[in-house]
Formats: C-alpha cells, sequence, structure tokens
C-alpha cells in the first residue's frame, strides 16, 4: 500500500512540476508568436509605406507644407489632398490603418526650395495588440521639384 | 527471493515517471527555447530588413537631392563667385575629370545640407545614421569634333553620384550616373553683334533710309513713311543722347553709351578699344587702339571728346539746304564758317571720357550716303581748305606719347592714310571747349603693323574702304559684306571682352584671328552649328504647330508662363509648321529655341526684373519670324532666321519693333518695319564674355541611363 501511495505521489509531483515547467515556457512561446506576429504586420505596413511613398515619387507630389491627414483602406485608392491618389495594396483590415503625411520643403530657410521631405506616418494596430494603443511605423522620402 | 527481487525492481522504477516528466520537460523546453531563439532570430532579422530598407529609402532620397539641386544650382544666375551655381559651373567647366570630381565633391557637395537632410529623414527615430557620399565624372569628351566651332570646355560625359547610408549598421549603397553636357547656347559670332543679315543690300542701297520728310524746315516725318530701326549697341541713352532726334530722321542710329557699335568699345576707365578703317583698297587695315593701360603706347590715351563733323555731302552736296534744316540744333551749335568747316566725312563714335565730369557724351552715327567709314575713326575734324584738324585728341601725356612714338618703326606709305598734317593745339573753334590738343600723326607712323604682343598695331582686316554706299556700310554692321565673308579680326577686336579689365585676355579657347562663318558652321546651316548643341528635343504631337508651345509650356515653363529652358539649346520638331509663342511669356531662365519652320513670338511679359537677363535665343531654320509687336512692352530675345527666306516681320509693320536682343537674319525688309522702333544689343548674349559663361554656359544633366 505504502509502495502504491508513493508512485501515485511521484505522479502528483511530476505534474506539479510539469504545470511549473509548461506555465513559463507556455508564456515564452506566446511571447515568440507575438512577435512573430507583430513583426509580420510591421513588415506589412512597411510594404505599404514603401508602396505609397514611391506612387508619391513617381507622381512629383509637391503640396504645400502640412499635414495631410489619410485612412487607407485595403485595396482601394486613397486620395491624399485631392490631386494626388495612391493605389493602396491589400492589408489584413485588423491593421486598421490610419495616420498622416508630414510635408516639408527642404533646403528650409532658403530662397530656392529644391524639393520636400515626405514623412509618412502610419498607425497601425497589430493582431495582437487589439484593444491596446496603435503602433506607430515611419517612413520618409524627398521629393524633387527638379 | 522473488519478493526481493520484485521490492528491488520495483526500487528501480522508482522516480521513472520524474525523471520522464523531467526529460520531457527537459527537451520540451530545449525545444521551446530553440523556436523562441529562432522567432527572435526572425524578429531581428525583419527588423534588420527594415533598416536596410529605411537605409535604402534614405540614400535614393538623398541622391534625388544631389541631382536636383545640382540641377536648380546650374540654373541659378548668382554671379557671386561663392554661390553653388557659380561653384559648380566652374567645375564643370573644367577638362580634367578628376578635377571637375573633386571640385564638385569638395566645393560644393559639401555645402548642400546632405546631413540636414539625413536627419530630415530620420527624425523621430531612435537609431543612429551617418552617410558617406562621392562623386565621379568619367568619359569626358570634347564636343569638338574636328567639324566645327566650339568653345574648349564644351564637352560631354558621365556623372555618378554615390550615397552610402548606413542605420544601425544596416549599410545600403546607392549609386545613379547620369549624363551630362556642358554647351555654349549661342552661337559665335553672330551674337557679337545685335544686327547681323547674309543678304542685306537686296539691290536697295535705301534700306531703312527711307525716312520721308515733310519739309526740310520742320523736318517731321510723314507718318507713313518707313522708318529705320534704331541700333542701340550697349546701354540705353541718356539725356545727351537722345534717340529721338535720330529715329525720325532715317538714321541708324548706333550710339548708346559707353559702349559703341561692333562692341569695341569699353568702358569708363579702362578707356576704348577702337577701330579704326583707313583707305586702301589695295590694303584695308585697321587701327586697334586700346587704351586700356597695358599696352605700350597707349596708357592714358582717352579719346575724350566727340563732335559732330559733317560730310562733304551734308555741307556742299545737291540736299545741303535740307540737312541744315534738319540739322538745324547741330549746325546752330557748331556753325561752318569760312575758314574751317568740317569736312570730316567719318563716322564719330567717340565714348565719353571718364576722366572728366564734363566730357561729352557719345555721338550719334550717321549712316547717309558717301560715308567713308563704317565705325570709329580718329577723331579727327579737319579744315577743309587748309586740311588743319581742329580737333579733337587729348589728355595723351608727352612722356605716353613719346614712348609710342618709339616703339616701332615707321611704316612706309602709312603717312598717306592720314590728313598731312598735325592735330594742333591752336585754332580749336570755341565751340568745342577742348583742352591739351596734342599733334598725333607721328604716333600713327610710329604705331608698327601686325604685332600680336598686345601693343598698339595696325592690323589687316576685311574692311572695305573709301566711299561706301549706304547698303555697303550697313552690311558691315555685322562686319560681313556682301563679297567678302571672312571675319578676320584680332582677337581682342573680334571678340572682345566686354569686362573691363579683359581687353587684352585671349578670348577663352577662340582664336578669332581667322574666324570665317562657313567654318564655324556650313553655310546652309541656319544654325550656325547650335544643332550639335541640342540637349532636348520636343515633339510636337499630335497637333503640330501651337501645340508646340503648348508641349514646351508643360515641360519647359516655369509655372506656365515663363520660359525656362536652364540654358540649354532645345529643338522643338513640329514638321515644318512652325510654333506660336502666346502672348505674355516671360523668361524664367534662358537659353536657345530651334524649331524646325517659322515662328510667330507672342508679347513678353512686363514682370521680368530686367530687359537683358536672362539672355533668350529663338531660332527658325526655316521660314520667318514675326513679331508680334502690338505689345506695349520689348520682345526679349535673340531672333535668328539664317535659312533661305528667313526674315524678321513685324505682326503690325505700322508700330514700331522694339527688340532687346539682336536679329540674325537672311533678309531683311523694311518696308515690313515700316513703324521703325529700337534694336538693343544685349551683351549678355555674349558667349566669350566671361561674365556670361560664368551664369548662362550650359551645363545640362540628361536622365538616368539616357544620353543628352
Amino acid at each position: 500500500m505504502k509502495r502504491r501511495g508513493m508512485s501515485l505521489l511521484e505522479i502528483l509531483i511530476a505534474s506539479g512540476i510539469m504545470i511549473a515547467a509548461m506555465v513559463p515556457l507556455w508564456g515564452l512561446m506566446g511571447s515568440s508568436h507575438k512577435q512573430v506576429t507583430l513583426s509580420a504586420d510591421e513588415i506589412r505596413v512597411s510594404q505599404l509605406a514603401v508602396e505609397i511613398l514611391e506612387q508619391i515619387e513617381n507622381k512629383a507630389w509637391l503640396p504645400l507644407d502640412g499635414d495631410y491627414a489619410i485612412v487607407p483602406l485595403s485595396g482601394e485608392l486613397l486620395s491624399i489632398d485631392s490631386k494626388v491618389k495612391v493605389q493602396i495594396g491589400s492589408f489584413p483590415e485588423y491593421l486598421a490603418l490610419g495616420g498622416k503625411i508630414n510635408v516639408s520643403r527642404f533646403p528650409a530657410g532658403t530662397s530656392t526650395e529644391i524639393g520636400k521631405v515626405i514623412r509618412l506616418i502610419l498607425n497601425y494596430k497589430s493582431k495582437e495588440q487589439i484593444g491596446k494603443e496603435d503602433k506607430i511605423y515611419e517612413l520618409s522620402t524627398f521629393v524633387s521639384g527638379y | 527471493m522473488n519478493k526481493r527481487n520484485r521490492i528491488i525492481s520495483r526500487g528501480k522504477r522508482a522516480g521513472i515517471v520524474l525523471f520522464v516528466v523531467l526529460g520531457g520537460i527537459f527537451i520540451l523546453t530545449i525545444l521551446i527555447l530553440s523556436y523562441n531563439h529562432l522567432v527572435r532570430g526572425k524578429f531581428n532579422e525583419s527588423q534588420e530588413l527594415l533598416k536596410h530598407l529605411r537605409a535604402m529609402k534614405c540614400a535614393q532620397s538623398i541622391s534625388r537631392y544631389i541631382i536636383s539641386k545640382m540641377k536648380a544650382d546650374l540654373i541659378d544666375t548668382n554671379t557671386d563667385a561663392s554661390s553653388p551655381g557659380q561653384v559648380l559651373r566652374t567645375a564643370f567647366k573644367q577638362n580634367s575629370e578628376s578635377v571637375i570630381s573633386n571640385s564638385i565633391l569638395s566645393d560644393w557637395m559639401s555645402k548642400i545640407g546632405l546631413n540636414d537632410l539625413l536627419s530630415g529623414l530620420t527624425s523621430n527615430q531612435s537609431f543612429v545614421a551617418r552617410l558617406l557620399y562621392n562623386v565621379d565624372v568619367s568619359q569626358v569628351k570634347s564636343l569638338d569634333d574636328g567639324n566645327g566651332f566650339y568653345l574648349d570646355y564644351e564637352k560631354s560625359g558621365q556623372i555618378t553620384i554615390s550615397v552610402e547610408v548606413e542605420i544601425d549598421k544596416a549599410t545600403e549603397k546607392w549609386q545613379e550616373t547620369r549624363p551630362f553636357r556642358v554647351i555654349m547656347p549661342f552661337p559665335l559670332p553672330i551674337t557679337k553683334f545685335n544686327l547681323y543679315l547674309r543678304d542685306a543690300a537686296g539691290g536697295d542701297d535705301t534700306k531703312f533710309n527711307t525716312v520721308i520728310i515733310a519739309t526740310p524746315e520742320t523736318g517731321k516725318v510723314i507718318t507713313t513713311s518707313p522708318r529705320p530701326l534704331i541700333l542701340t549697341n550697349g546701354e540705353p541713352t541718356n539725356s545727351s543722347t537722345p534717340e529721338d532726334i535720330w529715329k525720325n530722321r532715317g538714321w541708324i542710329y548706333m550710339g548708346g553709351s559707353e559702349t559703341l557699335l561692333n562692341r569695341a568699345g569699353g568702358s569708363k576707365e579702362f578707356g576704348q578699344n577702337y577701330h579704326s578703317y583707313f583707305p586702301s583698297a589695295a590694303k584695308p587695315i585697321t587701327l586697334v587702339f586700346n587704351f586700356g593701360p597695358w599696352p605700350i603706347g597707349s596708357r592714358n590715351v582717352v579719346f575724350s571728346v566727340a563732335r559732330w563733323g559733317f560730310a562733304d555731302t551734308v555741307c556742299n552736296g545737291p540736299d545741303s539746304l535740307l540737312w541744315q534744316s534738319v540739322l538745324k540744333p547741330e549746325f546752330s551749335k557748331f556753325p561752318l564758317t569760312a575758314a574751317s568747316h568740317w569736312a570730316s566725312t567719318w563716322l564719330h563714335l567717340f565714348g565719353e571720357s571718364p576722366q572728366g565730369s564734363s566730357a561729352s557724351k557719345i555721338s550719334h552715327t550717321r549712316v547717309i550716303g558717301d560715308v567713308k567709314d563704317r565705325y570709329l575713326e580718329v577723331c579727327y575734324l579737319a579744315d577743309s581748305a587748309t586740311k588743319v584738324p581742329v580737333g579733337a585728341v587729348r589728355a595723351l601725356s608727352s612722356a605716353d606719347y613719346n614712348t609710342a612714338r618709339s616703339s616701332g618703326p615707321s611704316i612706309p606709305g602709312m603717312s598717306a592714310l592720314f590728313v598731312k598734317t598735325k592735330l594742333i593745339e591752336s585754332d580749336v573753334p570755341p565751340a568745342l571747349s577742348l583742352q591739351e590738343f596734342i599733334a598725333l600723326e607721328p604716333l600713327f607712323l610710329a604705331i608698327p603693323w601686325l604685332t600680336t604682343d598686345g601693343s598698339v598695331c595696325y592690323y589687316t582686316i576685311m574692311s572695305k574702304i573709301d566711299n561706301c554706299s549706304y547698303s555697303e556700310t550697313y552690311d558691315m554692321i555685322a562686319q560681313y559684306t556682301s563679297t567678302n565673308q571672312k571675319v578676320d579680326i584680332p582677337p581682342s577686336a573680334a571678340a572682345p571682352l566686354t569686362s573691363d579689365k579683359a581687353f587684352q585676355l585671349p578670348i577663352e579657347g577662340i582664336d578669332t584671328r581667322n574666324i570665317e562663318i562657313d567654318k564655324i558652321a556650313a553655310v546652309n546651316d541656319p544654325t550656325l552649328g547650335l544643332t550639335r548643341r541640342i540637349c532636348y528635343e520636343v515633339k510636337a504631337e499630335p497637333a503640330p504647330g501651337k501645340g508646340a508651345f503648348e508641349v514646351l509650356q508643360e515641360n519647359f515653363c516655369y509655372k506656365q508662363t515663363s520660359l525656362n529652358l536652364g540654358n540649354a539649346v532645345l529643338r522643338v520638331v513640329t514638321g515644318g509648321v512652325g510654333m506660336t509663342i502666346v502672348d505674355g511669356i516671360g523668361r524664367h531662365t534662358g537659353g536657345n529655341i530651334i524649331v524646325d519652320g517659322p515662328v510667330t513670338v507672342g508679347s513678353f511679359d512686363s514682370s521680368d526684373p530686367s530687359v537683358f537677363d536672362p539672355p533668350l535665343m529663338i531660332m527658325a531654320e526655316k521660314g520667318a519670324i514675326t513679331v508680334n509687336n502690338g505689345g506695349s512692352n520689348s520682345t526679349l530675345a535673340y531672333l535668328v532666321a539664317l535659312g533661305n527666306g528667313g526674315e524678321i516681320k513685324c505682326s503690325k509693320p505700322n508700330l514700331p519693333m522694339n527688340l532687346v536682343g539682336g536679329i540674325a537674319a537672311h533678309t531683311l525688309d523694311p518696308s515690313k518695319m515700316a513703324g521703325g522702333g529700337n534694336l538693343i544689343y544685349n551683351t549678355f548674349l555674349d558667349p566669350t564674355d566671361p561674365a556670361f559663361t560664368k551664369k548662362y554656359v550650359g551645363v545640362v544633366i540628361g536622365p538616368p541611363g539616357g544620353n543628352i
């Protein structure tokens, strides 16, 4: 009887150890998965940012300095300031993209403006962070006036 | 035994579960850690990827900015030596690849704010960004293929911009190669003159001198009478040279201010560089005077006074009464007397002397029949009876005179070229109010032939001599006769540098001693070699004609209203239909438009800060250029129509045509310009002027991977 009880105890202890070990390991796995998702989302958003900026470069968009709010929708045309439209690639809805384009002349403070520094600031939600604070991705380019 | 064995056996199995579980946990931990490590690696890799992406975007942007800034600076008209455009243009005018690269890198690229741009592109980011850049110029090749006339800095080549951006150890390099061309946008030597006609005479000696005066007493012009163009070389006239006097009298006015006819004039304290032609049918010569401080014998020589000399035909000819009526103010001011009337039949184009505020201003050039000379003559007024000269040279010190006299041997026969008397200091008509007259004949006799050391000398030239008809004189306006099309002019005279101190400097890359227009370009080339300098070709499609200008407006205009050629040469292809430049156009930057057909030039806008700057040329390869002369603003361009049938016309012949620039045409019919007008030379069109090359030499950066 006593020996059988010890076997049970072994199992109980083993289970306890197993549970105690698995909890952080599971957390570690979750964290890894989260990083994979975050990274994938950031890459997708960066791709979208590059697409938007390249279209702006090709259209040589040279608006007045300031901020231009944007709400890109998956697979649709994005009208920035009623003069320029860019095609947005498809992206998962959970990203809920938004943001702005900041335009500033360069060089600043000189009489001759060579072009504009266009800063694209995209706010998005990651699949892993729904309901939490938005992530921000920023990418800039220079659009020439010559 | 069996019982003991069972106990031992059971004892052996004790802890196996724990062992298995712990082993499993260990293996699972290893697997999960491995997975986590892999995921972290992938995450880091993706972050690295994003950094590379960001670095590449920065490098591309900076490269784009460098090219754009280069283009912008190359059309900058700032003449400050330290301005970016000036620095860049100076660099591109070098002919060594390494010198161009190093100059651009050290003098220009280091000052255009590249690190500021990098900061702007990476603002709000936590990573560290670093920038490296380089310039490499290669394949530099002179445009001179032996078949044309090029300045030594005209060339083509390739420029490669390298930009390397490092963001948190993620490095990306971007290279961009562009072709470039350095060209002179205006053709030599035509743009040295404000009027050049290939077939000026056309059998009509009177040409522009067809003004009809109502009565000799009033001297007023019949309103319907064709009136002449007023040719002005140099700055606008001032109150002492009222153009209106001459406008209405059928004369071509070639005076102006300190810059004289044939561009021989310098200005101000450095004196004048004069040509003077002397009558000898066998050996036409010119006396090149340079009154700068350099040549021996010329120091301090200042011809300071301009006075009228009335031609014999004016005084004694069949129309002398008419002339005396027409020139009543002049005859009143300088009355003819029995003792002396001014027998000079030369044109007098004396500049003002800077040495005396009371010195007279430039005189006007009269182009009438029986003029003996086209250009400046020594101011030499002689009594017709005694041949005693009565004026007018001064300010030659005795020391300088003696120096000049001893500087060369006497030239046999030269004395025949001058009035055989000396200028004297006495018997000067009071009206002249001259002082310090000095005999000059020995000086002239002592001046040597054909020296190349920069001293004052006589020099052969294509000038015709003796009495010239009006049309011959007219031809010579462009130093180009109908019978002798060789331009053979000493360098400093052929293309006198307009900057005061540069009179004696060799013209950059040119020896104009034997410039023949036919060698500059083929006789049938209406663009005088400019086709080889074309940087862009604009095709009007689908609608030719007016559509061509719309294409220009879209691509080569600033705000669609001002031509922005960037000092380049453009050819507009219209299939021979031609192009209409709309009214109200302006010039943001200068350059040259060559159209393959006739051109209509609309009125210019009035917003230009300067009528001279920037210089613009419009060429019609075939047909005429018609100027819309109805507007209130001058046409601000040099017009070239040298093809067969090429002429310059007005849309409204009875209204004046006012042009700032110049004309080079096959023919010019004055009856089509009955309203007269002004033709003012724009010195900014002079490609041999260092001021021009500083500001307006065309340096054009081509498209990536393309040719230019």
